[in-house]
C-alpha cells in the first residue's frame, strides 16, 4: 500500500515537469529500491561467497564499466562518435605506472615515482582530461564517421609513442606495476577492514566499485542537470541547440575533457589491477569493446553502461567458464574459444537487430506486466494497481513506457523504408 | 506477492552461489598422509597431481604454437601415467584458453590457481610476464613456454631452451669463427614489439663482440604487408649477412621482395621465423632453401637420441594427427623438467609448492633425452637461463622438420658472456 | 636515386591497394552512410578462397579468382538481405557494430576452417618476372595492381556517370527520399552497393595477397591501413579513394624508407602513424577530406 501511494505521488510530481525536462530517475520509487534492495543482497552474497576466479570477471568487468561510463558520455549523451578511449585509458594507465611504479633497478627499467594510489590515480585522470582538452579543439570541429576516424588515429599514434617512450612504458616488453596500497594496507594480502577479514580480489572489488559508484553518480547527475540536457540537445540536433543558446563548443569541449577524465582512471585502475602493461593493449580493438558496451547495453544510460560492460566484458569469460567443450580438440577443429568467439559476434548482430534499445531496454520490455499495460496508457494504470502484487511493476512502467521518446528513435522507426 | 517473489529470488541467487562455495570449500591447502606432504592441486586418496595449462587454443596464435606445445606437454605425462604415473601418481591437466592476451591469462590464473601444483606450460613472454608476480606471490612454479631472455630474472619461472638474445650471438660467432669470416658486413630485420627487441639486443652485443660491421637496422610494423622499403635499405647498405627476427609470414614476403629487387644476402632466421608452412609455398621454396634457421636440438625425426623414439610413439598414439612440428617437440621436452620436479618433490616426501621449489633448485641439471640439450639450472639469473647453446640448420625441403643441421651444437663466446 | 624511385613505385602500387580496399568503404558509405568494419575479413575470406582452389583444387588462377569474388560477394549480399534491410534507419553507430560483429564471426570461421598457420596464397606469376628500368625493379604484380586499378576507376567511373544503375545509386546517395520518390528501388541500390563493394575489396586482398606469397588470419588488417585513406579522400568520394589510397602509400612507403635516417629519438614505426598523421594535418584544412561534400555533416 505504501508503495502505491508513494507512486501516485511520484506520479502527481512526474507531470508538472514536461518529459523531456526529467529522464528517467537512477533511484527514486519503491521498485526502484526494492530492486537496489535486491541487488545490494546479490552484491553481497557474490561478494561473501565468489572465489578468486570469480573476483577476478567482476573486477576487470567493473573497471570496464567506468570507461563504458566515460564513452556514453561522450558519444551515448553528446552523440561525438570517438574510437579513441584507449588511447585515453592508455595515457591514464601510464601515468599511473610513472607515478606509482617501482624506482628503476637497472639502467635500462622504466621511470617509477612510487607514489601513493592517492596521487597516481586522480593525476591519471587528470593527464588524459589535459591531453583531451589539448585534442579537443581540432577534433571537434568534425562529425560523424570523420570524427571516429580522427580519434581512431590517436589509438596508432598513441601506440607508436607507447612503444618508443620505453624510460615510461618500458617499450614493447611492457612494465610491472607494483601492488596498490593504502598506508600499510597492500591489497595483494589478506587484509581486515572492521573486523572483517578481506582477500585481495574482495578489496579489489570495493576499490573498484567505490570508483564506478562516484562515476556513476556523476554521470548521473550530470546528465539530469542543465549541462546534460544541453548535451542531449546537441546530440539530437546541432544547429537547434545552437538556436536554444547552448554554446556548442562549450558543451561538446565539457563532455570530451570529462569522458577523457574517467577513461583516464579506467586505465590507471586497469594497471594497477593487472600489474603489467603492454603498449599493445591500448588497441583499437579495445576501444571497439566500449562502443559494443555502449551500443549493447544502452545509449545514454547509467544502467546500460554498466549492463553493457558486463556484456561485452564479462559474457565472453562466463560463457568460456562453463563451457562443456574442452579447450582444445587434439588437432583443429572447433575449439570452445572459436566456438565463443563465433556465438559472441553472433549474438551481438542479434541482439541489435531485435532489441535497438540494448540491454537496458530488453530489461525494460521483458517485465511481464510492461507489455500488457504499454497500449493501456497512464489513466488506466490506476485498475492494474488495484490486482495487488504487481503493483511494482506498474510503478515501473509508468516511469518508463515512454522509453522510446527519451531516445528521440522509436524501437521500431524507420524499419518500413 | 512481493515477498514471495523476494524470496524466490534469494533461494535463486543463493543456489547460484552454491557451487562457488562448494568450490572454495575443495581447495584445501595441504594435508598430510603416509609421510608425503601435499599442497593444492594433489588427491592424496585418488593419488592424482593436477597440473595447468596456459595457453591460446583460440585466435591465430593457437594453431601453429599453442596447441602443439601443449599436444607436447599431454603426450608426455599421457605417456607417464599409462607406465605407472610417477610412483602411482597420475597427472592431470587443467587446460585455460588464454588466446595469447595477458589479461585473459591473469584472469585463468586466478580461476586455477587453487587447484594447480604446479603451471606445466605458460604459453607466450607477454602473457607470462602478466602473471609473474601473482605466480610468485603463490609461490607456484611456472613452465614458461617462450625463449624471451627477460624471464631469466623471475624467480619461479622455469625456462627451457637458448633465448632470442643468445640465438642471434650464436648465429654470429658461427659466421666469425665457425666460417672465419672477419669483419662481415651484417644486418637485422625484426619486428618492432617485444620479440624483435630480444632478436635486437642479442645482434648488438654480436656486434660488440665479434667485431660486426654492422650496416643496416631495420624494423617493420606487425601489420605490414608490404616490405620494399625495408629490403631496399638492407640491398642498399650491402649486407651479406641478415639476420630475420620475424614471423613466418613475413618471412616469406621480406624474402621474396628481396629476391625480386636483386637481393640474395645469407638469410638467418631466428626459430620462430620459420615454419615448415613456408615449404608448401611454391614460389618461396627455391628462395628459401639457402637459408639458416637458429634453433637447437634434435630435428624432428632423428632417431640419434634416445628421447626421439619415444616422442614419436607417443605422438602417433595420442595425438596422431599432430604433424611433424618442432614446438610439439618442445612442449615434451620442457616436460622432461616438469617429470623431474615432480619426481624429486616426491622423493623428498613434499609435493607442497614451497616443495616443488626446493626440488628445483636442487635440480641441478636435466637430462631431456637429446631432444634439447641437457638444461642446468640455478638459483641467479645468470644461472636460470638453462642453456646456452644452439645449432645452426639450413632449410631443406627433403628433411621431415624442413631443417637439417650444418653445425654441432654449441656455445659462441658471446653467449657464454652474456649477463641477464 | 634508383633507391627513391624504387620507392615511389612500391608507394603508388601499394597505394592502388589501398584505393581498392577504400574503394570498397566509399561505395558502401554513399550508398548507406555505414562504415563497414568487415571489409578487411572479407578480404580475408576471399584471399583464402583463391589461395585454396589454386594451392588445394588446384584451379588455374584465373578461375579461382572469380570462384573468391563470388563468394565474397554472396556474403556481402546475404548480410545486406538478412541484417542490413532491418537495420534502415537505425543510428550508423549502431549499424557500424552489427558489422563488427559480422567480422568477428567472418574471422573466426576463417580460422576453423583453415587453421591459423601461414598458408601459401595464390600467384599467377614468378616471384622475379618484370623489368628491370635504370636500376628499379617494376615487378609483374606490381604493374598488375597499378592497371587493374585504373581500368576498374575507369569501369566505376563509367558506372556512376552512364548506366541506370549507376545514376540510381548515385541518386540514393544525394538523396534517399527523393530517389524512392522517382521510382529507384533503394533496396536494389544497397544490394548493389555491397555486392561491388565486396568484390573490389577483395579484388585488393587477392592482389596484394600475390606480393606477400604467404597469408595468416591476421592479414585483414590491411584493410586498417586504408582509413586514414578515405578520410584523406572523402569518405563519400570515389575518386577521392583513389587519390587517398596513392597519397598513403606513397607517405607510409617513403617513411619507411627513410625513417632510419631519422635521430634516434624518433624511435621504429614512424611509417605506421605517418598516413595518420598526414590524414589530421588534411582534416585541419579540409574537415571533409580533399573531395568530400559537406553533406556528410548531416549524418
Amino acid at each position: 500500500m505504501i508503495a502505491t501511494r508513494e507512486h501516485s505521488h511520484s506520479r502527481h510530481h512526474r507531470q508538472e515537469l514536461p518529459r523531456e525536462a526529467e529522464p528517467p530517475r537512477l533511484l527514486g520509487s519503491p521498485g526502484r529500491w526494492l530492486w537496489l534492495g535486491v541487488g545490494v543482497l546479490a552484491l553481497l552474497l557474490f561478494f561473501s561467497l565468489a572465489g578468486d576466479d570469480w573476483f577476478t570477471i567482476v573486477n576487470y568487468c567493473l573497471i570496464a564499466a567506468i570507461a563504458t561510463l566515460a564513452l556514453n558520455l561522450l558519444s551515448g549523451y553528446t552523440g561525438q562518435i570517438s574510437l579513441g578511449l584507449a588511447f585515453f585509458m592508455g595515457l591514464g594507465g601510464y601515468t599511473a605506472a610513472l607515478l606509482g611504479g617501482n624506482p628503476p633497478v637497472g639502467p635500462l627499467d622504466p621511470w617509477g615515482l612510487g607514489l601513493p594510489v592517492f596521487v597516481w590515480l586522480p593525476a591519471a585522470g587528470l593527464v588524459a582530461a589535459l591531453v583531451g582538452a589539448l585534442v579537443g579543439p581540432s577534433a571537434l570541429r568534425l562529425r560523424g564517421f570523420y570524427l571516429g576516424i580522427v580519434t581512431l588515429a590517436l589509438v596508432f599514434i598513441g601506440n607508436y609513442l607507447f612503444r618508443n617512450l620505453r624510460f615510461i612504458t618500458g617499450g614493447p616488453q611492457g612494465r610491472n606495476f607494483p601492488v596498490p596500497t593504502f598506508g600499510s594496507v597492500s591489497l595483494d594480502q589478506q587484509n581486515s577492514l572492521l573486523g572483517i577479514a578481506l582477500t585481495s580480489g574482495q578489496q579489489y572489488f570495493l576499490l573498484m566499485l567505490l570508483v564506478l559508484l562516484l562515476s556513476a553518480l556523476f554521470v548521473y547527475n550530470l546528465s539530469r542537470s542543465r549541462v546534460g540536457r544541453a548535451m542531449r540537445a546537441v546530440r539530437d540536433h546541432e544547429v537547434g541547440a545552437a538556436i536554444m543558446g547552448v554554446n556548442l563548443f562549450e558543451v561538446k569541449m565539457g563532455a570530451f575533457v570529462v569522458s577523457s577524465f574517467l577513461a583516464g582512471v579506467a586505465g590507471a585502475l586497469y594497471v594497477s589491477y593487472a600489474r603489467y602493461v603492454i603498449p599493445d593493449y591500448w588497441s583499437l580493438s579495445l576501444s571497439i569493446q566500449f562502443v559494443a558496451a555502449i551500443i549493447i547495453g544502452g545509449i545514454a544510460d547509467v544502467w546500460g553502461s554498466i549492463l553493457g560492460a558486463a556484456f561485452v566484458f564479462a559474457l565472453p569469460q562466463i560463457i568460456d567458464y562453463f563451457s562443456l567443450l574442452p579447450p582444445s580438440t587434439g588437432g583443429g577443429g572447433l575449439s570452445s574459444g572459436d566456438l565463443n568467439a563465433l556465438l559472441y559476434g553472433l549474438l551481438i548482430i542479434v541482439f541489435l537487430l531485435f532489441e535497438p534499445g540494448g540491454v537496458i531496454g530488453l530489461l525494460r520490455r521483458l517485465r511481464p506486466t510492461a507489455r500488457r499495460l504499454r497500449p493501456v496508457g497512464a489513466g488506466v494504470g490506476k485498475a492494474a494497481v488495484n490486482e495487488g502484487g504487481e503493483n511494482i511493476e506498474v510503478v515501473d512502467l509508468l516511469q518508463h513506457a515512454p522509453e522510446s521518446g527519451e531516445e528521440g528513435r522509436g524501437p521500431r522507426g524507420g524499419r518500413t523504408s | 506477492m512481493v515477498t514471495k517473489r523476494f524470496l524466490f529470488t534469494c533461494i535463486l541467487i543463493l543456489l547460484a552461489g552454491l557451487p562457488i562455495l562448494a568450490g572454495c570449500a575443495g581447495s584445501s591447502t595441504g594435508s598430510t598422509t603416509g609421510g608425503l606432504k601435499a599442497g593444492p592441486g594433489v588427491d592424496l586418496n585418488k593419488k592424482t597431481i593436477t597440473l595447468g595449462i596456459l595457453s591460446p587454443y583460440s585466435g591465430p596464435v593457437a594453431g601453429p604454437v599453442g596447441i602443439p606445445i601443449a599436444n607436447g606437454v599431454k603426450a608426455f605425462f599421457y605417456h607417464v601415467n599409462d607406465h605407472g604415473g610417477i610412483n602411482g601418481f597420475k597427472v592431470q591437466f587443467i587446460e585455460q584458453d588464454t588466446q595469447y592476451s595477458p589479461q585473459l591469462e591473469v584472469q585463468k590464473y586466478n580461476q586455477i590457481r587453487n587447484q594447480v601444483l604446479m603451471i606445466a606450460d605458460s604459453l607466450g613472454t607477454q602473457p607470462t610476464f602478466a602473471i609473474k608476480d601473482l605466480a610468485a606471490a603463490d609461490h607456484m612454479l611456472v613452465s614458461a613456454a617462450t625463449l624471451s631472455s627477460a624471464l631469466a630474472r623471475e624467480k619461479y619461472l622455469i625456462l627451457v631452451g637458448t633465448p632470442y638474445r643468445l640465438q642471434v650471438e650464436n648465429a654470429f660467432d658461427y659466421i666469425v669463427n665457425k666460417l672465419g669470416v672477419k669483419n662481415p658486413d651484417t644486418a637485422i630485420i625484426y619486428q618492432n614489439d617485444d620479440y624483435g627487441q630480444d632478436g635486437l639486443t642479442g645482434y648488438r652485443e654480436a656486434v660488440s663482440v665479434y667485431h660486426l660491421h654492422d650496416v643496416a637496422q631495420v624494423s617493420f610494423a606487425v601489420n605490414d604487408t608490404d616490405f620494399t622499403a625495408q629490403v631496399a635499405q638492407l640491398k642498399a647498405s650491402g649486407a651479406k649477412y641478415v639476420f630475420m627476427t620475424t614471423l613466418p609470414t613475413a618471412t616469406a614476403t621480406i624474402i621474396a621482395t628481396a629476391y625480386k629487387l636483386g637481393y640474395n644476402p645469407q638469410w638467418i632466421l631466428q626459430s620462430p621465423a620459420f615454419s615448415i608452412q613456408l615449404l608448401a609455398v611454391p614460389a618461396l621454396k627455391p628462395l628459401i632453401s639457402r637459408a639458416w634457421v637458429v634453433s637447437q636440438g634434435a630435428a624432428w625425426g632423428d632417431t640419434s637420441v634416445p628421447g626421439m623414439k619415444q616422442m614419436l610413439e607417443d605422438q602417433a598414439k595420442y595425438f596422431p594427427k599432430q604433424q611433424p612440428d618442432g614446438y610439439f617437440e618442445f612442449g615434451y621436452a620442457e616436460s622432461y623438467v616438469t617429470y623431474a620436479i615432480l619426481k624429486k618433490a616426491m622423493e623428498n616426501g613434499d609435493l607442497t609448492r614451497d616443495g616443488l621449489f626446493r626440488a628445483f633448485e636442487s635440480l641441478q641439471s636435466v637430462d631431456m633425452g637429446g631432444l634439447l640439450p641437457p638444461a642446468h639450472y640455478g638459483s641467479t639469473p645468470d644461472q636460470r637461463v638453462p642453456t646456452r647453446d644452439s645449432v645452426i640448420y639450413q632449410v631443406d625441403a627433403t628433411q621431415p622438420a624442413g631443417v637439417k643441421p650444418i653445425s654441432p651444437d654449441f656455445t659462441g663466446v658471446a653467449a657464454s658472456q652474456s649477463h641477464f | 636515386m634508383a633507391y627513391f624511385l624504387q620507392l615511389v613505385f612500391a608507394g603508388i602500387a601499394q597505394g592502388c591497394i589501398y584505393a581498392l580496399i577504400g574503394l570498397g568503404f566509399s561505395i558502401i558509405f554513399k550508398a548507406s552512410q555505414v562504415i563497414n568494419f568487415a571489409q578487411g575479413e572479407l578480404l580475408l575470406v576471399g584471399t583464402y578462397i583463391v589461395a585454396s582452389a589454386v594451392l588445394n583444387w588446384h584451379l588455374p588462377f584465373l578461375l579461382a579468382l572469380p570462384l573468391g569474388l563470388l563468394v565474397t560477394v554472396v556474403i556481402g549480399l546475404l548480410f545486406e538481405r538478412l541484417v542490413l534491410r532491418r537495420m534502415i534507419g537505425r543510428p550508423p553507430f549502431t549499424i557500424l557494430m552489427i558489422t563488427i560483429g559480422l567480422d568477428i564471426i567472418l574471422r573466426t570461421l576463417v580460422i576453423v576452417g583453415w587453421g591459423s598457420r601461414t598458408i601459401p596464397a595464390a600467384t599467377p606469376f614468378s616471384v622475379t618476372s618484370g623489368f628491370n628500368v635504370a636500376g628499379v625493379h617494376l615487378g609483374s604484380s606490381d604493374l598488375w595492381t597499378i592497371a587493374v586499378t585504373v581500368v576498374l576507376c575507369a569501369a566505376l567511373y563509367y558506372f556512376f556517370r552512364h548506366t541506370r544503375y549507376g545514376l540510381a545509386m548515385r541518386a540514393t546517395a544525394l538523396d534517399q527520399e527523393a530517389a524512392l520518390a522517382i521510382g529507384i528501388d533503394v533496396r536494389t541500390v544497397y544490394a548493389l552497393a555491397w555486392g561491388l563493394a565486396a568484390a573490389i575489396t577483395t579484388l585488393g586482398g587477392v592482389l596484394l595477397a600475390i606480393d606477400s606469397l604467404a597469408i595468416d588470419p591476421n592479414f585483414g588488417n590491411a584493410a586498417l591501413v586504408a582509413f586514414p585513406a578515405i578520410i584523406l579522400g572523402g569518405l563519400d568520394s570515389i575518386s577521392g579513394a583513389v587519390v587517398g589510397g596513392v597519397i598513403i602509400g606513397l607517405t607510409s612507403v617513403l617513411t619507411a624508407g627513410y625513417e632510419s635516417r631519422l635521430p634516434a629519438v624518433i624511435g621504429t614505426g614512424l611509417h605506421e602513424v605517418t598516413p595518420y598523421l598526414l590524414m589530421i594535418l588534411i582534416l585541419l584544412i579540409r574537415p571533409y577530406g580533399l573531395f568530400g561534400s559537406r553533406k556528410v555533416e548531416r549524418v
